[in-house]
């Protein structure tokens, strides 16, 4: 008789055990939702070993770059854990595969460097100079140069998209094929984004030397 | 080391039972362990990075983990052995430390070597030819071997950013083969003192040289322009040591079936 008694009073936390182990969610949860806010821009000066924000120049042409910040808004937010009075981390494992994904929930499509002032002889103002910048990335002690287009549309941002604590995200672009002259230029930067949205800033007027 | 001499220790009250000492070239079998250096006479020289991605260390230290010695007459017989050998080089760092002194001028240096960082294998095995003086306490073996010398060629790759401009170029050290085991010439001696009936104790010392053609290719890639160029780093390097070691020699098997 008592050992019934046992068994109905330890029967809802058995049922408990099992459902908290064996129930494996088979549709991915998506966690977290982004959406591109804003972009900030910043010159850099790039003559030392790493590059610094400089607020004023005037620019070594040939280390010149620009941080740029991608500031995102959280719209949604799933935690997906499930009401139980039993703690999951007690519970067995049952093998279940992590299904939950985090993403934005729009992407960048386009990216456009422009100058508005004469860049060079074949680049006047309004032309797109994306290609004479890179951006440096960085995996495992290997480093490469990478179009700008490329890693704005590229796994690169979309891995950091993923990242549920990385709300906002920065990186550099740098000058790689500077104008023959010295003088005042001034650029933009546009983000197309998947939702048809352009994000753009531009620089103040800088001086290159 | 110390672990040795505990061992030496521990093992001669051991042979207590061999009251009286053995018969000069009685023994058959014998083994040994022996822990030592290897000092240089002649070694790699160091001219360009490449050269400190190659894992050979001319002061490493020595275990001698198998060395055995098998007598098929009164005076001569066959010798094996390996020893691993301990490199104290810091390849990763003398590797930066040299393309900081060729390009550091103009260029901030990154750096790394693939892999665990170039810390990895070296050794020596031989087989050759062992003759033997003995009296009743001493010993003194005569030996001439070949073998083999074991050590790694890495691979390594620095990055050159230069100084006052965003040009990044990539200068990458490619080894054709990932290790080296070049014939190595090794005569030696070995002078023992008999202390217990099967137990000796023992200095080795030996000479070993080696002649090694190392291939690397050096590939300059500027990240920007994508231009590449490739150069071919043909070393051939002979290293000469002297290696001196201390250790005990154990009678496994004697003449008369013991």
């Amino acid at each position: 008789m008592a050992r019934k008694i046992v068994l109905i009073l330890l029967a809802p936390l058995i049922v408990e055990i099992a459902i908290g182990c064996c129930h494996c969610d088979d549709a991915p949860s998506v966690a977290s939702l982004y959406t591109y806010k804003s972009i900030q821009l910043e010159n850099l000066d790039n003559r030392g070993a790493e590059p610094v924000v400089s607020e004023s120049g005037p620019y070594l042409k040939e280390a010149y770059g620009l941080r740029v910040h991608l500031y995102r808004d959280l719209i949604a937010h799933s935690s997906g854990a499930p009401v139980s009075f039993f703690p999951s981390a007690y519970a067995f494992s049952c093998g279940c595969e992590n299904n939950s994904s985090i993403s934005a929930r729009d992407s960048i499509t386009y990216v456009h460097i422009i100058t508005l002032r004469d860049f060079d002889a074949s680049h006047q103002a309004g032309a797109e100079i994306s290609d004479l910048f890179r951006v440096q990335t960085e995996s495992y002690g290997t480093q490469e140069l990478t179009r700008v287009g490329e890693y704005a549309t590229g796994p690169y941002l979309r891995y950091a998209s993923a990242d549920r604590f990385l709300r906002d995200m920065t990186f550099d672009i740098l000058l790689f094929a500077p104008p023959a002259a010295g003088g005042l230029y001034k650029f933009k930067i546009q983000f197309t984004l998947s939702d048809g949205r352009v994000l753009e800033q531009e620089t103040p007027e800088i001086q290159l030397m | 080391m110390r672990s040795l001499l505990v061992l030496c220790v521990a093992l001669l009250p051991m042979s207590q039972a061999y009251a009286q000492l053995s018969k000069p070239y009685s023994s058959r079998w014998q083994t040994r362990i022996v822990f030592g250096t290897d000092m240089p006479i002649k070694n790699f020289p160091h001219g360009n990075a490449a050269d400190y991605l190659v894992g050979y260390d001319s002061h490493a230290g020595y275990l001698q983990i198998f060395n055995s010695s098998l007598f098929f007459s009164r005076h001569w017989g066959l010798d094996a052995g390996y020893q691993i050998q301990m490199p104290s080089t810091e390849t990763e760092s003398d590797f930066h430390r040299q393309l900081e002194t060729e390009y550091g001028d103009a260029y901030y240096v990154t750096s790394f070597v693939d892999g665990d960082g170039g810390n990895g294998h070296q050794g020596r095995g031989n087989l050759g030819l062992i003759y033997r003086f003995e009296s009743k306490r001493l010993l003194v073996y005569p030996k001439f071997s070949i073998g083999f010398t074991n050590f790694e060629t890495n691979s390594g790759t620095a990055y050159l950013k230069e100084k006052n401009a965003n040009t990044i170029t990539q200068v990458r050290y490619e080894a054709k083969q990932y290790s080296r085991t070049p014939f190595t010439f090794i005569p030696s001696v070995s002078l023992g003192y008999r202390v217990r009936n099967r137990i000796a104790v023992n200095v080795d010392i030996a000479g070993a040289y080696f002649k090694s053609n190392i291939a690397y290719t050096k590939q300059t890639r500027d990240l920007y322009s994508e231009v590449i160029s490739t150069e071919k780093l043909s070393m051939k390097r002979n290293a000469l040591v002297l290696t001196v070691g201390l250790g005990i020699v154990f009678t496994i098997y004697e003449k008369d079936g013991k």
